[in-house]
């Protein structure tokens, strides 16, 4: 198959989405249906270049247009964009499935519509090529989430939906602020020319664009003192958004911003700004760990611990190796699959009891064994017990943190452990040895396949973690290797600014 | 004129906007800073692909790649007022919202989500 | 064919994963008792093998890591404490466990500390200890929340000092298994002698060797990391805390060995001696001799049955924390003895107790009496118990002990000899608590209707009571087996007499003395006195009423003066030092939490505009 077809994966939920509408005035039944069909096919398709990406050993570069870059503006989808859109993909198609279940708020038509546009502005902003591209599909997926936050119509959903537009609103100004002066400097979008030229760049310049650009996408990638909507957003929005949030909509964040500084690697700023991210990461960790540790909502605290784990990505890309860029890769994996399954399982208990403060779950493991089955093992696996899948993550990190000689990352992993046991533990021993009343809630059946299917995943990494390793350490490569990356863009010969 | 002009315009309206957000309690005005933010942050994208003595990039009679100014950045800045507007738009929704609930747009009011 | 190790290993864990799977009664207890049944049977074949051959070992590739497993005399030696304790403990909770819960993780937690004991690389030692870890918390979660969080604290911290110690070492090792572990060090250790560049600097040997200790000493129970201990071991089902106090905690001990075996030379070296006694070891022995004094004291001091035993087994351990540390060969033999007699007469205590809260549901030492006359013959094995912790001849606890004391005094060291001779005493204070408290005495009312114990608890105090005796009126049994592991007769003598050539302990001798003591007293008792029987509310109180103000009955509060005494030390509370600093945290974190996250979203900008002055200043 021609391999331009991969751009399906931006072209398919864009004209699905605009196909909405269409679908509705046929059945307003059939709305949430052809939402998990689309990402079903979406999900095919992701896995389809997933295969040929690695098998091939070699990134698709789709031009649009037939233009070649940096004429033309180009899709790159290497090794870590196959990943992540396939993560993307599986997590969209589990979360719709969801949706039909758990969204009972009409109009269920613009639900579906912000749905595929958020899994297409996260998926652009993975495999796109081009720096100003990358700023629309950021702001595709920030205003789906802005959207989809306040989808709920409650006055908190609302709330936590003005306080990301604010915040988000002040982040992208400034990262397009930062756009601006990379272009006014070096005359080109193209990143694959960025990081070919970036040595020439006024050091002054490259300083003042990098640390905006890093401080707008910091905003969308939660960390500390930048990520304040993100409890609130988490809180509010609906359940299975709050789980695509935590699995991907943070993490394509934390790409574009890791892929940006590691593109400027020639620019003198490039120790500097690795410095402020490890600060601000290890910031993060720790603030993200001690507010979670007394939180009487347990979506909000699973909001805090996934902020808290994204300090530790954040950790590792700053570590500036490749073996530190393999760990932050593999954890934002693991962290994925495992986020998923709590959310869509703390979903699923307010669901069913009607809210999620932790007295809904007293007695869970009485009432919805399965559901608290699957929360035992990601609260397990986030704390890093060996035969789980974050085990690994966590200790690629502390080696990696040991080649370097930053022995107070390995105080910061097993400080944050401490506190993820203490809080973890809290929650287990309140579902399966509290009692409460209440009658046992016949689960859902599909509901649990997706969870059996994603305990599955944990367990399977965990005790075979190579496979997994390696995959990620092919997609840091992709991410850390940026000469290579050079390279695999097709520029045109001659053309430069 | 000299384009310094255009860029301490620019960041004049990206300061006042975020002074507005800063300090402002009331939610409207909040936004309102945001988009003067964003303005601010147009024109300086449009300032940077200034070029003193030419026109504007649309090709008609004697306008030609030679004598016109950048386009790349005015195209950029169409597609930024775009964004802007839907963000602004969804974000006076969202201010509607929460007035038909709380009857209150003072931001320090606004806040049930804590801690 | 699968191999006789992996059965070892993993035939409790698929015992348990069995019994909860049928979750049947009569079933599940039957799977288990196989499951404890097969790995006992394999190693009591594989010590024919080991007579002929050095070793067994095994190993296995699984996802690029290479998995080693050996057999040989040292591991032999912990895993039959893990094959027969466990055995024990297993029959005993086929009376007391509740439900297939409990089957699973008791046996898991089997799995892992055969695993411990037969690893033969950094990996599996770390997965396996993990597993058991891991098995017994979930023990302790079911009964008490706070006990199991306390224990998991302390179990994270020490995972994750041993894995940081493991990661450094692989970093410059490049492998995990023993072998070739122990042999860089060794290198080291004689580049050092030479004045060459050695691979591991001074500072990261003691880091290696600081982790280690910590991650060991959590398990073992060493002071100041004991604090989990008591409310642990009395914070589960009694009969598993049999196998765990028994046999879990000497994963703890035998990771101290592991230090030795892997670091040994290298540390002897870079440290240097006092006298035969290595200086890094003198950390480990006088660790081990505070935890011998606080763990004694603090039993003395408790109300509850499970807290006395559960400070007690602490204080044991430091015992054999006193021998490993001493680190000449005499006291390590002394040590691993001290080890299985503790895994011995602690499994049969604490199958002792198990039976009493199942019958009668008591654990305070207020509710309880005179129950010697309705349970005869968990008397009797308690009886075997308290003479063989109380190190009474010719019990197992006195010919370790006696080896201890010998190892400690040979070295001159009069400082821990001291403390071991405290601890003895202690050990007599506790005791003569339980001895009366629990058997003598008047019996409440409501204690009438009690039974002996149920069968397969009687057989499970059986076989720990007669190895109890056995061992110690043969101690040659045990000590032959320990010289194997030397490979040279540190202890001579013959299975009757232990021989160091300057003392000597025998046995049988002291047995038969004894038996024509017991035989002499008997003839005088029945020849001599006239027999007149009272009843036990005449020689308690001596007929006074009990009050309440300030009440030493043995049942109540009866060390209240040592505890006046000892307040000034008691408030120096680790236990509580920790609590609080973890109270602190929690409050720090809910002022900062409210404080950052205070639901305004114009604070919110103001932290972006902050960031960006930050980033300005850095040098825009």
């Amino acid at each position: 198959m021609n391999l331009q077809f991969a751009s399906l994966l931006i072209a398919l939920p864009l004209i699905s989405a605009f196909f909405v509408p269409v679908i509705k005035t046929i059945s307003r039944k059939a709305v949430m249906p052809f939402l998990v069909i689309i990402t079903a096919v979406q999900t095919g398709i992701a896995a389809w270049v997933f295969e040929e990406v690695y098998t091939g050993g070699k990134p698709i570069i789709i031009m649009a247009g037939g233009f070649k870059p940096p004429v033309g503006i180009n899709l790159y989808i290497g090794h870590f964009a196959a990943l992540f859109v396939l993560i993307i993909a599986v997590a969209g198609f589990f979360m719709a499935v969801f949706s039909m279940k758990s969204i009972g708020v009409e109009p269920k038509d613009k639900y579906a519509m912000l749905f595929l546009l958020l899994m297409l502005g996260a998926t652009g902003m993975i495999s796109t090529g081009d720096i100003f591209n990358l700023f629309v599909f950021m702001e595709i997926t920030a205003i789906s989430a802005y959207a989809l936050t306040a989808y709920n119509k409650t006055g908190e959903a609302s709330e936590g939906a003005m306080k990301y537009i604010v915040l988000g609103g002040i982040g992208s100004s400034f990262f397009l602020v930062g756009i601006a002066l990379i272009y006014g400097s070096l005359g080109t979008l193209n990143m694959a020319q960025i990081a070919q030229l970036a040595g020439n760049i006024n050091p002054t310049v490259a300083q003042a664009a990098l640390a905006l650009l890093v401080f707008g996408l910091a905003v969308e990638a939660e960390l500390f003192p930048l990520n304040a909507w993100a409890p609130d957003a988490y809180q509010a929005a609906p359940h299975p958004v709050t789980a695509m949030f935590s699995a991907f909509v943070v993490k394509a964040g934390l790409y574009a911003m890791v892929r940006i500084i590691y593109l400027l690697r020639d620019t003198q700023a490039f120790t500097g700004i690795l410095r402020l991210v490890l600060i601000l990461g290890t910031i993060t960790v720790v603030i993200g760990e001690l507010s979670a540790l007394r939180q009487t909502n347990v979506k909000r605290m699973f909001a805090y611990s996934s902020i808290a784990q994204v300090g530790f990505m954040a950790v590792g890309f700053s570590l500036g190796t490749q073996a530190g860029a393999s760990a932050g890769v593999f954890h934002m994996v693991n962290h994925a699959i495992v986020k998923a399954l709590m959310f869509l399982a703390v979903g699923y208990v307010a669901l069913e009891l009607g809210g999620t403060s932790i007295e809904d779950f007293k007695g869970l493991g009485k009432k919805m064994p399965l559901t608290a089955f699957a929360i035992t093992v990601g609260a397990i696996s986030i704390i890093g017990i060996p035969m789980f899948n974050v085990f690994w993550s966590k200790i690629q990190l502390i080696l990696a943190a040991l080649k370097v000689g930053k022995t107070g990352v390995i105080a910061l992993i097993l400080g944050a452990s401490l506190v993820e046991a203490v809080y973890y533990i809290r929650l287990i021993h309140t579902m399966w040895f509290e009692s409460a009343n209440g009658e046992k809630v016949k689960e859902n059946f599909t509901l649990g396949v997706i969870m059996l299917l994603l305990v599955a995943l944990i367990i399977v990494i965990g005790v075979f973690p190579n496979a997994a390793w390696n995959i990620a350490q092919k997609a840091a490569a992709d991410l850390y290797n940026v000469s290579q990356y050079i390279k695999n863009v097709p520029l045109l010969p001659g053309v430069s600014p | 004129m000299s384009i310094g002009v255009y860029y301490f315009g620019a960041v004049s309206l990206i300061l006042i906007g975020l002074y507005a957000v800063l300090v402002k309690k009331n939610l409207l005005k909040i936004l309102v800073g945001l988009s003067i933010m964003e303005t601010g942050v147009n024109l300086l994208l449009i300032s940077i692909g200034y070029i003193a003595g030419r026109s504007a990039p649309i090709l008609s009679e004697g306008v030609g790649p030679n004598n016109a100014v950048d386009p790349i950045p005015q195209a950029l800045v169409l597609t930024a007022i775009v964004i802007g507007v839907a963000t602004t738009a969804l974000a006076l929704t969202v201010a509607i919202n929460l007035y038909e609930t709380y009857k209150t747009l003072n931001i320090e009011e606004l806040r049930r989500l804590r801690g | 064919m699968i191999n006789e190790l992996m059965i070892i290993i993993f035939a409790p864990l698929l015992a348990g994963v069995l019994a909860w799977i049928f979750d049947v009664k009569g079933i599940r207890e039957g799977v288990a008792i196989i499951g404890a049944a097969v790995p006992l049977a394999y190693l009591i074949q594989a010590y024919q093998t080991l007579a002929s051959q050095p070793s067994i070992q095994y190993s296995i590739v699984l996802s690029g890591f290479k998995f080693e497993f050996i057999l040989y005399h040292l591991s032999w030696v912990f895993a039959m404490i893990a094959g027969v304790v466990g055995f024990a403990a297993v029959l005993g909770m086929v009376s007391t466990a509740k439900d297939s819960y409990e089957w699973l993780f008791a046996l898991m937690s089997l799995t892992g500390v055969y695993g411990v004991f037969l690893a033969d690389d950094l990996i599996s030692f770390f997965i396996f200890w993990e597993i058991m870890t891991f098995a017994s918390f979930m023990m302790v979660l079911k009964y008490n929340r706070k006990a199991s969080l306390k224990y998991f604290l302390l179990s994270v911290l020490g995972a994750y000092a041993m894995l940081i110690a493991i990661g450094i070492i692989y970093a410059k090792v490049g492998a995990f298994d023993f072998t070739s572990v122990q042999r860089v060090f060794y290198q080291d250790a004689m580049r050092s002698v030479m004045g060459s560049d050695t691979l591991f600097s001074r500072n990261e040997l003691l880091l290696i060797f600081g982790l280690f200790l910590t991650a060991f000493g959590v398990k073992a129970g060493t002071f100041p990391l004991h604090v989990w201990a008591p409310d642990a071991y009395s914070e589960t089902n009694q009969s598993y805390t049999a196998m765990f106090s028994g046999v879990l905690s000497k994963a703890g001990v035998y990771g101290m060995l592991v230090i030795y075996i892997l670091l040994g030379t290298r540390l002897m070296y870079e440290f240097g001696n006092i006298g035969a006694a290595p200086k890094f070891g003198y950390v480990i022995a006088f660790l081990g001799g505070i935890t011998i004094i606080v763990g004694g004291l603090l039993a003395a001091l408790q109300e509850d049955i499970r807290k006395l035993f559960a400070y007690s087994s602490i204080s044991q351990i430091g015992y054999i924390l006193v021998g490993i540390g001493v680190g000449t060969a005499l006291s390590i033999e002394a040590a691993i003895y001290h080890a299985i007699s503790h895994a011995l007469f602690k499994g049969l205590f604490f199958l002792i107790v198990a039976t009493i809260i199942h019958r009668t549901g008591k654990t305070q030492f207020k509710d309880m009496g005179g129950l010697a006359e309705k349970m005869p013959v968990t008397f009797a094995m308690a009886f075997v118990a308290i003479l063989s912790l109380a190190g009474i001849p010719p019990l197992v606890g006195f010919a370790s002990k006696w080896l201890i004391f010998e190892a400690v005094i040979h070295q001159n060291m009069p400082i821990l000899g001291g403390m071991l001779f405290f601890g003895s005493a202690i050990g007599f204070v506790y005791l003569i608590r339980f001895t009366y408290a629990v058997w003598f005495g008047q019996r409440p009312t409501e204690l009438d209707d009690t039974k002996d114990a149920p069968l397969p608890l009687a057989i499970a105090m059986g076989i720990l009571a007669l190895l109890n005796v056995v061992f110690g009126i043969a101690p040659g049994i045990v000590a032959g087996e320990l010289n194997k592991i030397f490979g040279k007769e540190i202890i001579q003598g013959t299975i009757w007499e232990l021989n160091l050539g300057f003392g000597r302990y025998n046995g049988l001798f002291i047995t038969i003395w004894l038996v024509v003591g017991i035989l002499i007293a008997a003839v005088i008792y029945f020849l001599g006195a006239k027999v007149r029987r009272v009843p036990v509310t005449d020689t308690y109180q001596a007929g006074n009423p009990v009050t309440m103000d300030y009440n030493l009955t043995i049942r109540r509060n009866f060390f209240l003066p040592l505890k006046e005494t000892l307040a000034f030390w008691l408030r120096m509370s680790f236990d509580r030092l920790y609590q609080d600093i973890g109270s602190w945290v929690e409050d720090l974190a809910e002022t900062l939490r409210h404080y950052i996250y205070n639901g305004n979203v114009q604070a919110y900008a103001w932290y972006l505009a902050a960031i960006l002055i930050i980033l300005a200043l850095w040098g825009v």
